[in-house]
């Protein structure tokens, strides 16, 4: 287990008012090290570091 | 029975059968095997033979509303339809929600004429897998009972190929209309982002999320697409771009069209032994109607399926939050983890997963000025056993989510067999409103092969009658 990322995981869970068994807590903990690892993968894209987000916010609704 | 929306159409107009037979021959071999099968959450019987009467006597009076005419159909219980309730296969969803109204994508069925026979199978809320600790069917895949149908569409998927109706909507948010199509055998096309209205329908990840039609060929697909394409300013993402006449863009020629094959190696942990052999024999179908095919390899391929699959339990944890809090029980066990993982990413995230979409859609662009269409197969293997389902295997065998980060269209269409009798399937994917492309390649192939008119043993007998 690591827990670096399990008390990580454990505060977003609090702070999102989740209350999920210590189980699921666990594999989500298990799991988070390699979802962090693709997203930093996503931050390190040459060709996204200068790119417009697809957002579209319109002025109508 | 018939197996396809065309040939019962022909039927109809020939008076060989009626509306009423074709829902009476459905409603059989729902009797016969839904038990089995898990395809429908409800059924609506009366309904649905009242509606095919009424079809009958427009044809009989000399109006005809076209392909879909008085043909069932299945819709997944993310999409409302008036004759009863939504559940989203969930204990949460309120059961106001939808009540007693079509979505836009159903009315315009009900409009062509298609008979509406019930609300299908879905993971809860089109994510996770299925909990059997919840009163909900935990769907079986026709080919084999043992194994699942894929999802998030399964009850469509399933139900098309078991005959239970003729044609189903889906809904594909990372691959929920084309992965079940795959392990089914049928035909599902995810159409370009926008181009079928999904207000009505219960969201997921409201960037990702497309409703699209299931059936046994491109051709049946085409003719359901024609009916639910279309702007809806109802719903902000609905594109006001003119939908065309997909079944007439139909010639069975691909004469001309360079296709890009990437058949996606290394991409998931177990891959069937049999799939490189069956894609490059579809491969060599799609040649002999014409298309010249090259190797290439998807842009950030990675990168874009990382942002479906994180992206989208982003966008479902803004929708599901509060109920996540309150009644977190309530929810499926595969549920609840999969939109707890939303949870877990930061705004800053959020916002560069946007900026690396707007990249892959330049990247795909360029390549799509290489060629016409690009070629993979659907899922590394077929069908997962019931007691193997997990989320992670599910998602990563399916090879689909890549596409819903950018919003093209693709189409699954059934090219063969694993040793142990489950269906393969292979993606052909178009430029952003090309759907019409799209079907006529995969129509092409359907003229040359018969994989999409193979019956499972399960409903043999009921489907010979």
């Amino acid at each position: 287990m690591n827990t670096e990322a399990a008390t990580v995981v454990a505060a977003l869970l609090a702070a999102a008012g989740l209350s999920p068994t210590p189980e699921e807590a666990a594999r989500l903990a298990a799991a988070y090290p390699g979802w962090q690892a693709e997203l930093a993968a996503l931050y390190d894209m040459p060709d996204a570091r200068y790119e417009t987000p697809a957002l579209v916010f319109r002025p109508e609704p | 029975m018939y197996l396809t929306i065309a040939d019962a159409g022909a039927a109809l107009r020939a008076g060989e059968t009626t509306s009423v037979d074709l829902v009476r021959a459905a409603l059989a071999v729902a009797d016969a095997r839904d038990a089995a099968l898990g395809v429908h959450l409800a059924r609506f019987d009366d309904a649905a033979l009242a509606a095919a009467a009424r079809a009958d006597a427009e044809l009989a009076a000399g109006a005809d509303r076209g392909p879909l005419h008085g043909i069932p159909m299945g819709i997944k219980d993310l999409i409302a339809a008036a004759e009863g309730e939504t559940t989203a296969q969930s204990l949460v969803l309120d059961r106001e929600w939808g009540r007693e109204r079509d979505a836009p994508a159903v009315a315009r069925l009900r409009a062509a004429g298609a008979v509406i026979t019930g609300k299908t199978t879905t993971m809860e809320f089109g994510i996770g897998a299925p909990d059997p600790a919840k009163p909900f069917p935990v769907p079986r895949n026709p080919w084999s009972t043992a194994h699942y149908p894929g999802g998030s569409s399964s009850g469509s998927a399933a139900g098309v190929a078991a005959g239970m109706f003729l044609g189903g909507l889906g809904t594909d948010s990372a691959g929920s209309v084309r992965y079940p199509a795959a392990l089914c055998g049928v035909t599902g096309l995810k159409p370009t982002f926008g181009r079928v209205p999904k207000n009505g329908c219960v969201p997921l990840g409201p960037s990702y999320d497309h409703v699209g039609p299931l059936a046994r060929t491109a051709e049946d697909c085409a003719a359901i697409l024609t009916a639910v394409a279309g702007h809806d300013a109802r719903d902000t993402a609905s594109s006001d771009r003119p939908a065309g006449d997909y079944r007439g863009a139909l010639t069975g020629s691909l004469a001309g069209l360079r296709i890009g094959v990437d058949p996606l190696l290394g991409k998931a942990r177990e891959r069937a032994g049999e799939l490189d052999s069956v894609l490059v024999k579809a491969v060599a179908e799609l040649r002999a109607a014409g298309a010249s095919a090259v190797p290439i390899r998807l842009p950030y391929y990675r990168e874009l399926t990382t942002v479906t699959r994180l992206g989208m339990a982003a966008e479902a944890f803004a929708y599901h939050r509060n109920d996540l809090r309150r009644r977190w029980s309530d929810y499926g066990a595969g549920t609840r983890l999969a939109l707890a993982k939303g949870a877990l990413l930061s705004a800053a995230d959020f916002v560069q997963l946007q900026r690396v979409r707007r990249a892959g859609q330049r990247a795909l662009a360029e390549l799509f000025t290489e060629v016409d269409l690009i070629v993979t197969p659907t899922a590394s293997c077929g069908a997962p056993r019931i007691e193997h389902l997990g989320t992670d295997d599910m998602a990563d065998a399916a090879l689909t989510a890549y596409w819903n980060a950018v919003g093209n269209p693709v189409l699954s269409v059934p090219i063969g067999f694993t040793r142990d009798g489950l269906p393969l399937g292979m993606q052909i994917a178009g430029r952003p409103f090309e759907e019409a492309a799209v079907l006529a390649a995969g129509h092409a192939y359907q003229q040359r092969t018969g994989w999409h008119r193979r019956v499972p043993d399960l409903v043999r007998d009921l489907l010979a009658a």
